[in-house]
């Protein structure tokens, strides 16, 4: 599941919740599941691992990927 | 005496001219409308280049029509650069176009516009083409000269908005006659990464000349073809390449891109946790909404309860009045009185159930006495 798809489904929980129109226990049931979407939310943000690298060619046309130099 | 003209071969005689000619007019420039235009498929152009009285047969060789931006048609009104040759074959002179511009605009702004016209009417700039940037791409792909403030610019953004973020440079010339195709390229082979999720295709501000690359059909059609969505971010503000109306997204400048490519973590952070506060405080309103709810039921309950237990004493009451009302003891009260044998407690109707020497007992409105008979009056 993609950062911004839960990112949308807890912003629909949240309206949910605020239109109050849920039973007591579908309110609870919808509140796990935004606290654990929230915590999806912020661990997807801490997967990203910074990373540049730059495209060349061999000979032969295969590409290849290498870490960027960055040039002072 | 008279001297013998000289003669000469017609192959002598040509050369002269040819001499003559190729010498005064080694580099004319002249202008005319361009009528009888072939195309074979050597890939030279021949054409005529006419006014109202006179007309001057042109040839435009294959390597200097390659280099002409715009198409050229019958009627346009063009300035030629080049030189006076004389085809010996036919004994014909002729002018060999270098350089052709239309007239009255530059060259490369009507390759621009008609580029633009012809892509236009393909649909590559319809916005049900556009397709939509990801929220938070996993490899973010750049095309753009590998040095120079531009790779910098947005390597400086990215890291800014997100010091996370994963970027792959494919560096390629963004200028000059080898710069288009290496741009095609390398949205080709971007397109065949794993990961790359968007490309920003990026130049620094420069003339029209400059940015050609940008404007030229095979990187509008790659830009077109590719599966991942291009941002274009090239020259300024105010430069507007083809490449620009391809791309699913137009940056102003390179440090645009980075911006629109990738949302900033921190705005992201403070959102996902104003999400929380805000579940938290609703299931917080939740709650004691229901406990509220539970505490008034419950009241209204015991409320019932009473008012229940209250009707029913009242009624109790009623009840044991009638009771009351009704009890033998009442009548006792009157002045009456129950007499029943000792031996079984019976109560006497008749004075029949009774002999001499028995023993009865008399209640009376307060107390009892037990008496003995002694004789029975009647039957």
């Amino acid at each position: 599941m993609g950062f911004e798809e839960n990112l949308k489904k807890l912003e629909k929980i949240v309206d949910e919740l605020h239109a109050e129109k849920l039973s007591l226990e579908k309110s609870i049931e919808k509140f796990e599941e935004g606290v654990k979407l929230g915590d999806l939310c912020v661990k997807a943000l801490d997967v990203m691992k910074k990373k540049i690298e730059v495209v060349s060619k061999t000979k032969d046309g295969k590409l290849k990927i290498k870490p960027f130099e960055k040039e002072e | 005496m008279l001297v013998e003209p000289k003669v000469r071969t017609v192959s002598e005689l040509t050369q002269d001219i040819k001499l003559v000619l190729e010498c005064a007019f080694e580099e004319v420039v002249v202008e005319g409308e361009i009528s009888n235009l072939r195309k074979p498929s050597s890939g030279h152009n021949y054409f005529s280049l006419k006014d109202s009285t006179a007309q001057i047969k042109c040839v435009l060789f294959k390597g200097d029509a390659a280099k002409i931006k715009f198409s050229f048609a019958d009627g346009m009104q063009v300035v030629c650069h080049g030189r006076v040759g004389v085809y010996e074959r036919d004994g014909q002179y002729q002018l060999y176009v270098a350089r052709m511009e239309p007239k009255g605009q530059g060259a490369l702004q009507l390759a621009f516009m008609q580029l633009k016209e012809k892509l236009a009417q393909e649909g590559f700039f319809d916005e049900s083409h556009k397709r939509p940037l990801p929220f938070l791409p996993k490899v973010i792909g750049v095309i753009t000269s590998p040095t120079g403030a531009v790779i910098r610019d947005i390597l400086h953004v990215l890291e800014r908005r997100f010091h996370d973020a994963h970027v792959v440079i494919y560096p390629v010339r963004v200028q000059g006659d080898e710069a288009s195709g290496e741009i095609v390229q390398a949205i080709e082979d971007m397109n065949n990464l794993k990961e790359v999720e968007v490309l920003i295709l990026a130049r620094g501000g420069g003339s029209l000349e400059d940015l050609w690359c940008f404007n030229e059909e095979n990187v509008a059609r790659a830009i077109y073809k590719s599966d991942i969505p291009v941002i274009s971010a090239i020259g300024h503000e105010t430069d507007f390449t083809i490449a620009d109306f391809v791309a699913d997204r137009r940056a102003p400048t390179p440090s645009a891109a980075a911006e629109i490519v990738l949302p900033s973590r921190q705005e992201l952070e403070e959102k996902i946790q104003h999400l929380m506060v805000f579940l938290k405080r609703s299931l917080e309103d939740i709650v004691p909404q229901n406990i509220q709810r539970i505490d008034d039921l419950r009241e209204a309950m015991y409320h019932a309860l009473d008012s229940l237990v209250a009707n029913s004493r009242v009624r109790l009451e009623g009840l044991i009045n009638e009771l009351n009302a009704l009890s033998p003891l009442a009548v006792l009260k009157r002045g009456y009185s129950i007499t029943t044998r000792f031996a079984d407690n019976r109560v006497l109707q008749s004075a029949c159930e009774l002999k001499k020497g028995d023993r009865v007992k008399t209640k009376l409105s307060e107390g009892t006495f037990v008496s003995e008979i002694e004789e029975i009056a009647s039957r």
